[in-house]
């Protein structure tokens, strides 16, 4: 049965720039030289590559000690478990063939065995930690590196199935939070800028899903002819503050032009948080976006930011339902969960004093 | 600096783009979509229809229509610029994996998992190109 204790990411703990940056992860593409990539391997090859790479870490003096996830043994609610807490992505989770992903103990360090490449390195953390990120799993590649021997070509680095991902197999990318470009309708010409930039703009949860709450996923689309440092500097040195800043520039003229709308607002979904009984996921995770907006605001207080990033996965499905005998999954019992959790967690929530005076 | 225009993620100013995606337009259609990688099967036509490459291979195998793509997706980038990874200058690595692989083909015949032994096989072949090879 799968244990998964206290996460470094969701536990509560909120980070650098957190009014802005929801969450900040590192990713490391490698293949094993000598097999197929994934979409060619067979189960045997697949498998074989999952007992090499365990048995290197194991025989490692540097074993991070991950707990392993064997998804064909997994439940398909264990497994939505580990969608929701960002460590596996949906792919990974429900495709075929033998796959497997190591956990840290703090969850913020995940190595995915046979997704799209042989290894994903992912490091997850809470807030704007390009740095911190991208220094923990490079050390998780040299540990792997110590006894694997990586799929590289002298002009195309490390290879990977998906061309797109070639040369440092690298992507950064931060979860934003940006709902005051959102309100000012500055979301196309932010679109347009990225675009410029080089980067890759989505909405929360990946490909094909739509805006929820005002988050968005950016991360660099260039992999080839730039070293991993750099790709993490210009992303982390230059790009980012300059969508925070952005971002920041929009909330200051929201409230300094909307404050009562602002406050209004505010003490609305605390109203609608605090009473409602039933409350589907998307409709949740729309509410706590503008909760999220308005603590950024200095409009809420006895309610703090990390509070409701853990909050944003505590109301998934998987994670209602882990609480609940496995008989009952009916949507009415899980929307009546969402809200009671809801009501528990904003009890305390109220609109700053100085504000509701404006 | 011999890798100086390699190692940039620029396209040189000096050429016009046409010549640098010449072998791609030249060549016809057909001959690119008859390519097959032999090490692990692959054609060109899965690659421009999945995306995926099939093995390392592959990435000489279908060269420079290969590259024209990947120049395309990359925004101009020609060849890496970041590190190697540490094993590729001693081969400790690879030895390593080698005899690990010989260890396990040991085990899969001594078990009689045939399949599975002709798949370490096929691999240590990947690798040296025989496995009687020191
Ligand atoms: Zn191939």
């Amino acid at each position: 049965m799968m244990q998964i204790v206290g996460s470094k990411v969701w536990a509560g703990e909120d980070g650098p720039e957190s009014d802005v940056v929801f969450t900040t992860r590192v990713r490391l593409a490698r293949n094993l030289r000598g097999f197929a990539f994934v979409n060619r391997a067979n189960a045997v090859q697949s498998s074989e590559i999952i007992r090499i790479v365990q048995g290197a870490l194991a025989h490692s003096a540097n074993d991070p000690r991950m707990q392993w996830f064997d998804m064909a043994t997994l439940s398909p609610r264990e497994r939505m478990l580990l969608v929701e807490r960002s460590l596996v992505s949906h792919q990974f989770a429900h495709a075929d063939g033998p796959r497997s992903a190591g956990v840290s103990t703090d969850e913020a360090l995940a190595l995915l065995v046979n997704e799209e490449d042989h290894l994903r390195i992912q490091a997850l953390r809470p807030g704007l930690q390009v740095k911190e990120a991208f220094a923990a799993a490079t050390a998780l590649d040299e540990v792997l590196a110590e006894r694997l021997e990586f799929a590289f070509h002298p002009r195309w680095g490390f290879l990977t199935a998906c061309p797109t991902n070639v040369g440092t197999g690298l992507r950064v990318s931060a979860m934003l939070h940006l709902p005051a470009l959102a309100l000012e309708r500055q979301l196309p010409r932010l679109q347009a800028g990225v675009k410029e930039l080089n980067l890759i703009i989505r909405g929360f949860q990946g490909e094909g899903s739509t805006p929820e709450g005002g988050l968005f996923q950016i991360s660099n689309q260039v992999t080839l002819g730039l070293s991993a440092a750099e790709i993490t500097d210009t992303f982390a040195n230059t790009i980012l503050p300059e969508i925070l800043a952005w971002e920041r520039a929009a909330r200051h003229h929201y409230l300094s032009t909307q404050r009562a709308q602002a406050v209004d607002r505010a003490a609305r979904e605390i109203g609608v948080l605090q009473s409602a009984t039933l409350m589907g996921r998307d409709e949740a995770l729309k509410r706590l976006g503008r909760i999220r907006h308005a603590i950024g605001l200095g409009l809420i207080e006895g309610m703090a930011l990390g509070e409701v990033n853990r909050l944003v996965v505590a109301v998934q499905s998987a994670h209602l339902a882990w609480a609940r005998p496995a008989a009952a999954t009916d949507q009415e019992s899980e929307r009546s969960e969402r809200a009671s959790l809801l009501r528990d967690a904003l009890a305390k929530a109220t609109v700053t004093q100085s504000s509701s005076r404006s | 600096m011999e890798h100086a225009i390699e190692k940039g993620h620029s396209i040189p100013l000096t050429q016009p783009i046409a010549a640098l995606f010449a072998s791609t337009m030249k060549r016809p259609a057909a001959s690119a979509t008859n390519a097959f990688c032999d090490v692990c099967g692959s054609t060109w036509a899965h690659f421009r229809k999945s995306g995926r490459l099939g093995c390392p291979s592959c990435y000489d195998t279908f060269g420079d229509a290969l590259a024209a793509q990947i120049i395309l997706a990359q925004r101009g980038s020609v060849a890496h610029g970041g590190e190697a990874p540490r094993q590729s200058s001693c081969p400790e690595g690879h030895q390593l994996l080698r005899s690990q692989l010989l260890r396990e083909l040991d085990a899969a015949v001594g078990a009689e998992q045939y399949e599975r032994a002709a798949s370490i096989r096929d691999r240590l072949r990947t690798l040296t190109g025989g496995i009687d090879a020191p």
